[in-house]
């Protein structure tokens, strides 16, 4: 799940970022508000992680021209600021959720995973779909009740795939929504990665719709 | 010892005056009485007569006057008692107005009904009050910010330590690492600074004033500094001048003038120069650290010396309370902070103006 980190403080940025691909997230990370905007604009992020005294676009303000534009992506404000206002600003803004610092990454984690789960409309917190069933907490799959070990990425394919089960998704989305800034991916990668679950789940579970992208059934 | 008692005091003293002029008003009266009746009862009565009917009316007389003073006084007593009880009711209602608030509560007092003579301390009561609440909001606002700002190096803590304790590789680890340690040192800093600034607020100025040579203190400071500043490779330097003595605490003029100097170090990039002068002109000497780095936005100067205010330069991090240090410094010392653009007509030039004559409260 790739997710974008805005924060100004250089040490708690680059932590945050690298905490939280540990936890399995593609995590961009930039340090402005003006920079985050240009990001948002560019990119298709699962969420955001929003800090709220940034310099050149300050937080609250960006959430506000962000949610103006109509962009639904879920934001998590993480911020030292602990006053009940504070908490309340941001979540009226369009926040959908507010942690203070310090926090534990498996809190944040776990909050992550539920904007997501919740801005796809689902509930539950293991998806499953054809036989497949995918717990993104535990990072875990198994197929017909068989637990099947898979790689970061593929794994990361799989689940935007489930999470939009019934839709298309095309190749540049899931390419967009896996990798972050200065990864390295090649140019068939996603091709790569379908093919690896095709041969590890079932050839039939995820379904190419040719010249527009992949599908898996609801 | 019993406390004086104003409604005591009052009943004492009307009572008196009352009694001394009933007292007077019929001593003169039985006088003047005895004086006619001796001359009316003479003339027309016997002598031993005349006495005996003389007496019996002055006895009269003397009953007359005295059994009413005797009756009236009490209940004038009692009068005087509940008059100045009711008379002083608006303070007893101040009483508990003020028994009923909590410490927080730092409202005026309603002084609507209040007497006009006790309206003045029940003004300048409230005017009190809302010195207490400025003070306090004052603290409040410091307390809030100090807790957040100490939020965020306390954050970098634990989220390098939570990413260290499940790093994979080593480089991953040791860059966590290293993380923690900076980030430990800035709490330090930032803790350090906050004392500092508490200090000041609170008059605990450590030793007593004395004659500071101003050159002398700058050698000090930037011979501290010049590692940093060499390691960024900027050239930093201290322009010879006449001695400059001012009245002053040299440890926190030093702590003024390394602020000045670690903030011109810290936002001047790599290959910049920062300037140090003391000069001394008409009654006043300036002390002057200027630098070529990026300056500060005009629409920024004013919230210079806000505290946690800083203007994040990419890669550093302050406290954000240095240059409310130095302002603080400053004004204890009767001096002028003015910004400036700084040289070569950019980066920024901070001066501290001293007043020669100006002596410093120890």
């Amino acid at each position: 799940m790739r997710v974008l980190v805005v924060e100004d403080d250089p040490l708690l940025g680059r932590g945050v970022q690298a905490g939280l691909e540990q936890a399995g997230f593609a995590a961009d990370w930039v340090r402005d508000g003006i920079a985050a905007d240009a990001a948002l604009g560019a990119e298709d992020y699962a969420a955001v992680v929003l800090d709220l005294g940034l310099p050149r676009l300050e937080g609250l303000e960006l959430l506000r021209k962000v949610r103006g534009t109509g962009d639904r992506t879920p934001v998590l404000i993480l911020s030292a600021r602990d006053a009940l206002e504070d908490r309340v600003k941001g979540l009226d803004a369009g926040a959908d959720d507010y942690v203070v610092k310090p926090f534990q990454f498996e809190e944040l984690a776990a909050r992550l995973r539920a904007l997501v789960r919740r801005a796809h409309g689902e509930a539950a917190p293991v998806l499953s779909a054809s036989g497949v069933t995918l717990d993104p907490g535990a990072r875990t799959v198994s197929w017909q009740g068989r637990a099947v070990d898979l790689p970061a990425r593929e794994f990361d394919v799989l689940h935007e795939l489930m999470l939009n089960a019934g839709r298309v998704l095309s190749r540049e989305h899931l390419q967009g929504r896996v990798y972050r800034w200065g990864e390295e991916v090649g140019s068939n990668a996603i091709d790569v990665h379908i093919h690896h679950l095709r041969r590890k789940l079932a050839p039939q579970l995820i379904r190419t719709i040719r010249g527009v992208g992949y599908l898996i059934p609801r | 010892m019993a406390r004086p008692s104003l409604r005591r005091r009052l009943l004492a003293l009307i009572l008196g005056l009352s009694a001394a002029a009933w007292l007077a008003v019929g001593i003169s009266a039985y006088v003047q009485v005895r004086h006619e009746a001796r001359k009316l009862f003479d003339e027309h009565f016997s002598r031993s007569e005349a006495r005996h009917a003389r007496e019996e009316i002055v006895e009269a007389l003397g009953e007359a006057l005295v059994w009413p003073l005797a009756m009236a006084l009490p209940a004038l007593a009692l009068a005087i008692w509940l008059g100045v009880g009711s008379g002083l009711r608006p303070l007893r209602a101040l009483r508990a107005q003020l028994a009923r608030r909590g410490a927080a509560d730092l409202a005026p007092l309603d002084n609507a009904r209040t007497p006009q003579e006790i309206e003045p301390l029940v003004a300048e009561l409230n005017r009190l009050f809302g010195r207490i609440d400025q003070a306090l909001q004052r603290e409040r606002r410091l307390t809030a910010d100090a807790a957040h700002e100490l939020r965020t190096p306390l954050a970098v803590l634990s989220t390098q330590a939570q990413v260290a304790r499940r790093a994979q590789g080593e480089a991953a680890r040791d860059e966590a690492l290293e993380a923690i340690v900076a980030g430990a040192e800035r709490a330090a800093r930032l803790i350090e600074q906050m004392l500092t600034l508490a200090r000041l607020e609170a008059g605990q100025l450590g030793e007593r004033a004395g004659r500071v040579e101003l050159h002398e203190l700058a050698r000090s400071v930037l011979a501290e500094a010049a590692p940093r500043a060499v390691e960024k490779n900027i050239d930093i330097s201290l322009e010879e001048g006449a001695p400059a003595e001012i009245q002053g605490h040299a440890a926190l003029l030093s702590i003024l003038l390394r602020n000045l100097v670690d903030n011109a170090v810290r936002y001047t990039p790599a290959g910049g120069r920062v300037l140090v002068t003391v000069a001394g002109h008409a009654g006043k000497v300036e002390l002057k650290v200027a630098d070529n780095g990026p300056g500060v936005p005009p629409a920024e100067v004013g919230r210079l010396g806000e505290r946690f205010h800083r203007l994040a330069p990419p890669g550093e991090s302050g406290s954000g309370l240095g240059l409310s240090i130095v302002l603080r410094i400053a004004e204890l010392h009767g001096a002028r902070v003015r910004f400036s653009p700084g040289l070569e007509h950019r980066g920024l030039g901070a001066s501290v103006e001293f007043e020669k004559t100006w002596s410093v409260p120890d």
